[in-house]
């Protein structure tokens, strides 16, 4: 077996010396082309624990490492994709999707830090750009700018823009919930065939217990701070669009709503 | 729509121009006929040409050089919190100063020909255009810069993907709302000590010879300059920030 490709080992993260950590000691490991959803309240560190994986925040102690190395700060091979799709208004569809590429030719020439990965995206061909707005089927909207489509097509776009770098490891925080629910349900069964399609390892972090079940076949809960072990619900019924309607889905969901239940009401 | 609106305008000018003109009755106001028959007569015969264009000139070179050394400036500002620190008090005492009131130390040192006025107008360009840019920076989204880290930029990538091309309007905006002070220094500037440029012809050739026709074809060639920059600079928003204009 590999290297799991996301270990959090003892990891402890406050935001204020003064506060309760978010995680305390706390242990998770990812394998390689895992599914994953991580569900709890809010205020619970999901977003925290996304952004440790991304490089945007660092732990207080312990260690994070993904691809086997730490994480000081972001790097292209992690993909991310925020609720706030993130998208550039000045730029057009094509041009938000082609932005990682064009930043890669951007550091070209630019070296590697030392005894790191490097963090720059890789300079692919813009020929890509075009096959991933195809696939996602946003290619007719290229010349359009971000307000003139739709949520869930800005959703797409940001999709096409993470993924037309070929991460290792794909992020996802909240990434469909300002959307209406026949568009979520849209996208939710788009990024099972894409997990399928790319065998990428993937990590949704998410409140909606529908979408934690449909989309993570290892659920990861996490409960009111400070988080010291890692609660694991294995979902081997997730992965495909079929899931959704199945006896097994319905009773997974009600099986993870007991578990949140006590969290809530405390 | 736009040219329409122009027309109107100008019809409008000329119409309330005229009734003044009657009301006042005096050599001081003479009407716009007389005032755009003498501007076409020196425009014509180049006396007034040569005016326009050392003026429009001046103002130009002066507004590139502050967008040169203000926009970077800004950004600087904008995207460095702890920079901002330290040189805001600088921009607070600096920004209120009336820089115009500095034309006398810039004649002596930098002397009566271009480098005085263009001077004095980037002083005062600067701190506008600085300001603007560096709270269009500091105002991005920071959802905005979080996703974008996340492909991978760092602080170049970002100054060139996000903090430039978000603060092209606010650049525009400053410089649509500089136009009217810079022509307004510039007249200033020109209208004493020196031998070329509108002010000149209006003050000088014009103003102290008592030939009023040829002090407002002055005026008239003066707002077209002014028209003219603002023309440009929504010319430039619509060629440099099309998705402003999309619905």
């Amino acid at each position: 077996m590999s290297d799991p490709i996301v270990l959090l080992d003892d990891v402890t993260f406050a935001y204020h010396p003064q506060q309760p950590p978010i995680f305390q000691g706390f242990h998770w490991q990812v394998e390689q082309g895992e599914a994953w959803a991580v569900i709890g309240p809010s205020g619970c560190g999901k977003s925290t624990l996304l952004y440790l994986l991304a490089g945007l925040r660092q732990p207080t102690a312990g260690t994070v490492l993904v691809e086997g190395q730490p994480v000081p700060r972001p790097r292209a091979s992690i993909g991310l994709i925020l609720q706030d799709h993130g998208l550039l208004p000045w730029a057009t569809v094509w041009e938000n999707a082609a932005l990682g590429v064009r930043m890669g030719h951007f550091y070209a020439r630019k070296r590697s830090p030392r005894d790191a990965p490097r963090p720059y995206p890789p300079a692919l061909p813009l020929s890509e750009v075009d096959a991933w707005l195809k696939r996602l089927d946003i290619y007719h909207l290229r010349h359009h700018y971000p307000n003139q489509v739709s949520g869930g097509q800005r959703q797409r776009v940001a999709i096409a823009r993470t993924l037309a770098l070929r991460p290792n490891l794909l992020l996802m925080d909240e990434p469909f919930s300002a959307l209406d629910a026949l568009t979520r349900e849209d996208l939710q069964t788009l990024m099972v065939q894409l997990q399928a399609e790319l065998g990428v390892t993937t990590i949704v972090v998410t409140h909606n217990i529908e979408e934690a079940v449909f989309l993570g076949r290892k659920i990861l809960v996490l409960h009111a701070p400070p988080n010291e072990s890692a609660v694991v619900v294995d979902n081997p019924g997730a992965g495909s669009p079929a899931f959704r309607a199945s006896q097994q889905f319905w009773e997974m969901t009600q099986r993870l709503r007991e578990m949140l239940a006590p969290a809530v009401r405390r | 729509m736009r040219w329409r609106d122009l027309g109107i305008g100008l019809l409008l000018t000329i119409i309330i121009w005229q009734v003044l003109a009657w009301l006042v009755n005096r050599p001081i106001l003479p009407g716009p006929a007389v005032v755009l028959y003498t501007f076409g007569r020196e425009l014509i015969a180049g006396r007034l040409t040569r005016h326009l264009l050392i003026s429009t000139y001046r103002v130009l070179v002066s507004i590139a050089i502050s967008l040169v050394l203000a926009v970077p400036a800004g950004l600087a500002l904008g995207q460095s919190p702890r920079l901002n620190r330290i040189f805001s008090p600088l921009l607070y005492i600096g920004y209120p100063i009336p820089k115009v009131v500095f034309l006398p130390v810039f004649l002596l040192l930098l002397g009566i020909g271009d480098a005085s006025k263009i001077a004095l107008i980037v002083v005062i360009l600067f701190f506008q255009v600085l300001v603007v840019v560096r709270d269009q920076a500091s105002a991005i989204r920071p959802e905005l810069i979080m996703s974008v880290r996340s492909l991978g930029a760092g602080r170049l990538a970002l100054l060139r993907f996000v903090y430039l091309p978000a603060s092209v309007p606010a650049i525009l905006t400053a410089l649509r709302l500089s136009i009217g002070t810079a022509v307004a220094v510039l007249f200033l500037a020109e209208s004493f000590a020196t031998t070329s440029g509108l002010g000149y012809y209006i003050m000088v050739e014009s103003w102290s010879r008592v030939a009023y026709a040829e002090m407002y074809a002055g005026v008239v060639a003066m707002s077209l300059l002014g028209l003219g920059l603002y023309y440009l600079a929504d010319w430039l928003e619509r060629r440099l920030a099309p998705w402003l204009f999309v619905s």
